[in-house]
């Protein structure tokens, strides 16, 4: 069989995943503690540009003609989500880069202005720097339009893993923000965040213990929306549709895709990462760095969701 | 006064006629095959394969029957392909759909778009390799028809299964041939194409339903429920946003209204 | 055919048997479909498989390869039973009230024998076989039918043990599968119905093949069917110019058209020739005329009354099918009498029965010399992947050759039907045609004789080849010509020297003209292509069809005469009449004198009602009368004997196998030789067929990529219930053995193919296409390395269609 879409789409949708589910997260967190954390969504552009970059890049390789990729931008067909999506993604990633840039420029001391090349390059941006609360606010917008619209991308298709099934832009969504929880979680506790927000003239502190405790809490939660939101995807599939949409989940369950879904998806993105998040909350750390591990193998599943979703939908 | 193709898969032999005349026509070059355990090949339609036929064996009681269908694109007038195509490149000529050729740049949606899996981007060479290049498919021989010709494959088809001419016309030709079949013992004998997406502009006298021939029932375009879907991903963002994070958070904002501990 | 491919649309009922058309004739279907459309004429297929044609059918029922006389038989039975013959047709038409010498004995008599057999010489004595005469040799018959020995009654009794039973024990066809076929076919013979029975290599490829044919006349006369729009026995040939190899004699035991070849011991000279073999009836009373225009044709102004026109130069052969045809043939290559080989256009290799016996047998020869336009299994012969070069002594020449659309010439259709097609396209590199290079081995052979003389050299140097390789002299040549101006006994002319003879009947026995095929003379003379313009008859395109019953008498040349249907004599009734309105081909003008209508008459012009002959027909036979009874080697009438191997016993006579045919031995007991195999060995009956996307022995498709596509590789058929017990699913490679070979190749597993019950017993079948071989872009393994190597009782075309094997999963 001929598999259209491979590797590089996995990998994109994931990326787009990850980005946009960590400035989701980050944004809300700071905004419902009315600003305390102003930090995170700093941290979580600074990562999420360059990953939906690369995944650009991801994009632009997959295609079949790929120096006509600038034809996407002549126009914007709002009943094609790709069209749509494309823009969403180029807006994105604008948006982003401004963002970085007014941050940056407001790292400068009003006295190192004008002092060198880049600090007058500063100097020109920083007074929009302002702008950088508009600027957030259209940024989430445009990170729930990032995370809803690959999964509305399949569902709008005729193959019978995708085609019309609600949940799957429901599931994605969920993985989106599940992890890109982790991707902050991880960059967070490894000290790499700090690092981050050093580099780009902020305090550098520490995120208080409590709220790296809620925002344990909050990935076992998410943890438990997209364990639900998979269930309901498959039962789906399996009762309550058609013939060729049991096939379909049928490729996942049993099929080509099976090692992928049960060990990927399940076991390694979801169960341990879930049975990890429990007993550490618990205050029972099973292991030296469950964290780490669970961060990651969360990220990891994101990944192996979108490959069994993505191949396996196009091998019925 | 808008054309279509008429296939009465009842007359049809399977002789594949159809697929190698389709193939000399438009220079395509043949893939690389192996006998899976079936007349039928190459497998599936693809980027170099616009047309092929079917081949389903059905069993009722002691019955066999031998189904063909010729595959190959629909020129559906709600075209799911035009619909999802990122940048215009598909387009309604007329009753024909077309890709341009030169605005294409391969980004493989309207592969997945499709209800009856014609239209490909992706080829295998006849080294057995694999290459991506522009979506392709059945044009109708536009270039033919255009021409005062018939398309390449009505021309070749020698039982005169396929036929051309005025859509009104081949419907009443089809409907006849219904009639023909159910007389004659075809209780299900059907004509599909008529109304299904907005009326195809290829049309099949079918002996047997549609799924016996692997043809859905009730097609659906592919953008039919995009607003659903895009509603069904914001809201469970907004209900992930919502519910966890207020959860989680509120012990903090409770300790933000009274006061403590946060500083700005 | 005794029709022709457009006539299809006027039948009623099609009866296809041993023949796949919408698989291997597929522009056959459009007019098949036209008569289902039109008059809800019946498709019915029997066949082994449910195959391509089955698929659109409207009756299909599975017979076992190798039991068709006891299908045929059984609906002859049927047929007499149920009084559904069209009597007045048999009456009249057929030799069914002519009495048998009262010594005949048939089958039924005899257990599977006729009266008159030779163990010893494994002939037939055929004087008891003969018609009852009086005094002055008219022949005796009984107009009631009633007379025990008339043919009628012969008839009936030899096939009373063709009951339903019979034929649902020995072919495994279902009794109420079988009525279906026999009720719908035989209500083809009501008066103004008829249905047409298409045949192919399902009917000829058997020991038994001449005797299936035989079988399908006979039901056509019964029903009254042969001659008339609509009806008669028609094959198709496998080739699209088959019919005109035949027609022009490449088979060795006939010279063009249809004349034996002369016998040294029974054909001394001219005058016993023509003394044996003109009969005293029937329009080969002519045929004198033929054969010395023939001679005159081939060595000119050198045969002449004086040297029996050259008839000496002749070759002349020493035996029958069992000395030259094709089995017998490379027995003689294998045992090195046959030194050297020209193979045109033809892959042994592929094709020949027992092929990896004629594989060995071609390494033996001295000197080949291969015409092709494609590397094939014969071509490279001598490095086939297990044949080692350095051990192959002979000498290979191969000459490069345009295909069909790269010459131009004439083809001849299944229906008789010559077309001329011009060149379109030029040949590759040094390819040319096949008449240039034999006009070059010509002068080349022609030089060497005058240099260097020889055995006999006077045969090759007085030929007549003045045409060298000029299209259309030689044309002219084979639709005959004045070899002298001549005129008639007023003085008026008749012919002027060199002009071309409007058609055989201006031919002439006294040297006069020169003919090179009878049958097609008229074929490149200028006639009316139906809109007023003179064109070469063969190269007519009119489209003109007066009657409308698909004569298209402007459309090319139908031999012989631009006759469309032959023996259409039948097509009126015993006054002259037609049958029926929408079937009028033919009938008698009272007021003109003469017959007239949509055809030319097959039958003396202004022979009317009253006059002797009026009612006879079939024109060849000197009797003027088709044949129900008619000798051949094995039999007058045709009785089921099973194949050489065969999975069960006679169940009709003892006598398993047909008792004429001669069974080969080479090297039995080796691996390669004329191995036969047995049920307990070979439990498995197995038949080679064709598919639409590949042709032949594979040398014009094999190498198009687009056909390779469809159809890569040859395949196994076999029913899901043999899959199951040999645990092979669909897509499997497996391997099949028969006493001669094994093959390895992927399997089909599909309802298609059904497991027979013969007699209780069930019997497996499977069938293979056999195009393939390890040249190619579509290539795999030769499907005749399993068949037998053993031939027909008449013709010896060899057993393909019928023989044992064994499947087993390959590992």
């Amino acid at each position: 069989m001929i598999l259209t879409w491979k590797w590089e789409l996995v990998v994109y949708l994931w990326l787009a995943g990850v980005a946009g589910g960590a400035f989701f997260v980050a944004f809300l967190m700071d905004r419902i503690t009315r600003g305390k954390h102003e930090q995170l969504p700093k941290i979580a552009m600074f990562l999420g540009v360059p990953l939906v970059l690369v995944g650009s890049l991801l994009l632009v390789l997959d295609l079949g003609e790929q120096l006509r990729a600038w034809h996407l931008f002549t126009r914007l067909r709002l009943g094609s989500p790709m069209s749509a999506g494309s823009w969403i993604l180029l807006l994105y990633a604008l948006v982003g880069v401004v963002m970085i840039a007014l941050w940056w420029s407001k790292s400068f001391e009003p006295g190192e202005l004008r002092l060198s090349v880049l600090s007058g390059l500063a100097s020109v941006i920083r007074p929009a720097a302002s702008a950088i609360g508009i600027l957030s606010w259209i940024a989430f917008v445009l990170a729930v339009l990032l995370i809803a619209y690959t999964g509305v991308l399949l569902s709008a298709t005729n193959q019978p893993l995708w085609g019309g099934v609600l949940l799957l832009p429901a599931l994605f969504v969920a993985s989106a923000i599940s992890t890109g929880m982790a991707l902050l979680v991880l960059v967070l506790r490894t000290g790499f965040g700090r690092l981050l927000d050093l580099l780009f003239g902020g305090e550098g502190e520490r995120v208080p213990a409590d709220t790296l405790h809620a925002m344990g809490t909050a990935s076992l939660v998410l943890g438990i929306v997209e364990l639900v939101v998979l269930v309901g995807y498959i039962a789906w599939l399996a009762f309550f549709s058609t013939a060729a949409g049991a096939q379909a989940i049928g490729v996942l369950l049993t099929g080509p895709m099976s090692l992928v879904f049960w060990g990927g998806v399940v076991l390694v993105g979801l169960v341990i990462p879930l049975v990890l998040e429990f007993a550490s909350l618990r205050g029972r750390e099973m292991l030296v760095g469950s964290v780490l591990a669970s961060t990651s193998l969360v990220l990891l599943g994101g990944l192996f969701l979108r490959a069994a979703v993505l191949l396996g939908g196009q091998m019925v | 006064m808008a054309n279509a193709m008429l296939i009465d898969e009842s007359r049809c032999m399977g002789c594949r006629g159809c697929q190698v005349a389709c193939k000399q026509w438009n220079d395509n070059p043949a893939e690389l095959t192996e006998n899976w355990g079936s007349y039928e090949n190459p497998p599936e339609l693809s980027g170099i394969t616009w047309t092929k036929v079917k081949f389903t064996e059905k069993v009722e009681g002691d019955q066999v029957k031998w189904l063909f269908l010729t595959q190959g694109c629909m020129h559906c007038t709600e075209a799911s392909c035009e619909a999802v195509c990122p940048t215009g490149a598909i387009q309604h000529h007329g009753q024909y759909v077309l890709v341009d050729q030169d605005w294409c740049i391969g980004c493989g949606y309207c592969v997945a778009a499709c209800p009856f899996d014609a239209i490909h981007s992706v080829f295998e060479t006849e080294a057995g390799g694999e290459q991506k290049a522009t979506a392709k498919k059945c044009t109708f021989c536009v270039d033919r028809t255009s021409n005062g010709l018939l398309p390449a494959c009505v021309k070749t088809c020698p039982s005169g299964a396929l036929s051309w001419g005025d859509r009104s016309d081949m419907i009443a030709t089809g409907k006849d041939r219904v009639a023909a079949l159910q007389a004659g013992g075809y209780a299900r004998a059907n004509l599909y194409g008529e109304d299904q997406l907005g009326g195809l502009h290829r049309l099949y006298v079918l002996a047997d339903e549609p799924s016996a021939y692997g043809l859905p029932e009730a097609p659906r375009h592919a953008t039919s429920n995009v607003a659903g879907q895009w509603l069904s991903g914001i809201l469970t963002a907004g209900i992930v946003a919502a519910v966890p994070f207020w959860l989680v958070f509120k012990r903090q904002r409770a300790e933000e209204a009274q006061g403590g501990g946060a500083e700005r | 055919m005794t029709n022709q491919w457009r006539d299809l649309k006027n039948a009623d009922a099609f009866l296809v048997c041993g023949a796949n058309p919408a698989e291997n004739h597929p522009a056959s279907m459009s007019h098949i479909n036209k008569a289902r459309d039109a008059r809800g004429a019946k498709l019915i297929v029997v066949d082994p498989r449910f195959t391509r044609s089955a698929s659109t059918a409207d009756i299909y029922a599975p017979i076992r390869s190798g039991s068709d006389i006891a299908f045929w038989g059984g609906l002859m039975n049927y047929i007499l039973e149920n009084n559904l013959y069209h009597e007045e047709y048999v009456v009249n038409y057929t030799n069914a009230s002519f009495l048998i010498d009262e010594g005949f004995q048939g089958a039924a008599d005899l257990d599977g024998y006729f009266s008159g057999f030779d163990p010893e010489t494994q002939s037939y004595d055929q004087d008891t076989w003969a018609y009852q005469q009086d005094t002055e040799g008219n022949i005796l018959r009984d107009e009631t039918l009633q007379d025990p020995n008339c043919v009628f009654q012969l008839l009936k009794k030899h096939y009373e043990r063709y009951t339903v039973d019979m034929v649902e024990k020995v072919c495994g066809m279902p009794k109420d599968n079988f009525l279906e076929v026999a009720q719908a076919f035989a209500a083809t013979g009501a008066p103004e119905k008829t249905g047409t029975i298409l045949y192919a290599m399902g009917q000829t490829q058997h020991t038994v093949g001449t005797q299936n044919v035989r079988c399908m006349a006979m039901v056509q006369l019964l029903l009254g069917n042969t001659g008339r729009p609509g009806g008669g026995v028609n094959a198709l040939r496998g080739e699209s110019n088959v019919q005109g190899s035949t027609d022009m004699a490449l088979l060795f035991h006939i010279i063009p058209a249809y004349m034996n070849t002369p016998n040294a011991a029974k054909h001394s000279d001219l005058a016993e020739y023509l003394e044996k073999e003109t009969p005293t009836g029937g329009y080969w009373v002519n045929k004198p005329k033929f054969l010395i225009s023939l001679l005159k044709a081939w060595w000119g102004d050198k045969a002449t009354q004086s040297n029996d026109f050259r008839y000496d130069f002749l070759p002349k052969i020493s035996g029958g099918i069992n000395t030259y045809a094709w089995i017998s043939m490379f027995h003689a290559i294998n045992d090195g009498t046959v030194k050297g080989m020209w193979i045109l256009g033809q892959n042994p290799a592929v094709g020949g029965p027992n092929a990896r016996f004629e594989r060995k047998a071609l390494e033996k020869l001295d000197w080949m010399v291969v015409q092709e336009i494609a590397p094939t299994a014969t071509t490279d012969f001598w490095r086939a992947p297990d044949v080692d070069p350095t051990s192959i002594q002979t000498e290979v020449f191969l000459l490069p050759a345009a295909d069909a659309m790269e010459k131009e010439g004439t083809i001849v259709t299944s229906g008789r039907l010559i077309q001329y097609r011009p060149k379109v396209a030029e040949p590759p590199g040094e390819a040319q045609g096949d008449i240039e290079i034999m006009d070059l081995i010509y002068q080349e052979l022609r030089r060497l004789y005058e240099a260097e003389g020889g055995a006999l050299p006077e045969a090759v140097l007085e030929l007549n080849w003045s045409h060298g390789a000029d299209f259309d002299s030689i044309c002219r040549e084979i639709n005959g010509y004045w070899t002298k101006d001549v005129t008639d006994e007023e003085g008026n002319a008749v012919g002027t020297e060199g002009e071309m003879v409007a058609n055989f009947t201006k031919l002439t026995d006294d040297g006069s003209t020169a003919c090179g095929n009878w049958i097609y003379s008229g074929y490149w003379v200028p006639a009316n292509d139906g809109d007023g313009n003179m064109v070469t008859a063969c190269k007519r395109r009119g489209q003109k069809d007066p009657g409308g019953l698909g004569m298209n008498p402007y459309w090319g040349f139908s031999w012989p005469v631009n006759r469309r249907i032959i023996y259409n004599r039948c097509s009126a009734d015993s006054s002259g009449k037609p049958w029926s309105e929408d079937k009028a081909l033919i009938w008698w003008d009272e007021e003109e004198g003469k017959w007239t209508g949509y055809d030319v008459p097959d039958f003396s012009g202004t022979k009317g009602p009253g006059d002797a002959g009026f009612n006879d027909p079939y024109i060849m036979q000197p009797e003027g009368k088709g044949r129900l009874f008619a000798a051949r080697n094995e039999g007058p009438f045709p009785e089921h004997y099973e194949p050489l191997e065969s999975p069960v016993a006679n169940l009709l006579s003892s006598v398993q196998f047909n008792p004429v045919v001669k069974q080969w031995d080479v090297d039995r007991g080796q691996d390669v030789g004329d191995n036969v195999g047995t049920s307990d060995q070979f439990p498995i009956v197995c038949s080679t067929y064709r598919v639409c996307e590949h042709w032949q022995a594979g040398g014009m498709s094999v190498w198009l990529p687009w056909l390779a596509e469809a159809q890569p590789e040859p395949f196994l058929e076999m029913s899901v219930e043999l899959a199951q017990e040999k645990g092979v699913s669909n897509g499997d490679r497996v391997v099949v053995s028969s006493a001669r070979g094994e093959v390895e190749v992927v399997a089909i597993v599909t309802p298609r193919v059904k497991p027979f019950t013969l007699d209780g017993k069930t019997v497996h079948q499977v069938g293979m296409p056999w195009h393939f071989s390890w040249q190619g872009l579509a290539r795999g393994a030769t499907a005749n390395f399993l068949t037998p190597h053993v031939g027909d009782g008449n013709t010896m075309i060899p057993e393909y269609k019928a023989f044992l094997v064994d499947v087993r999963k390959a590992v």
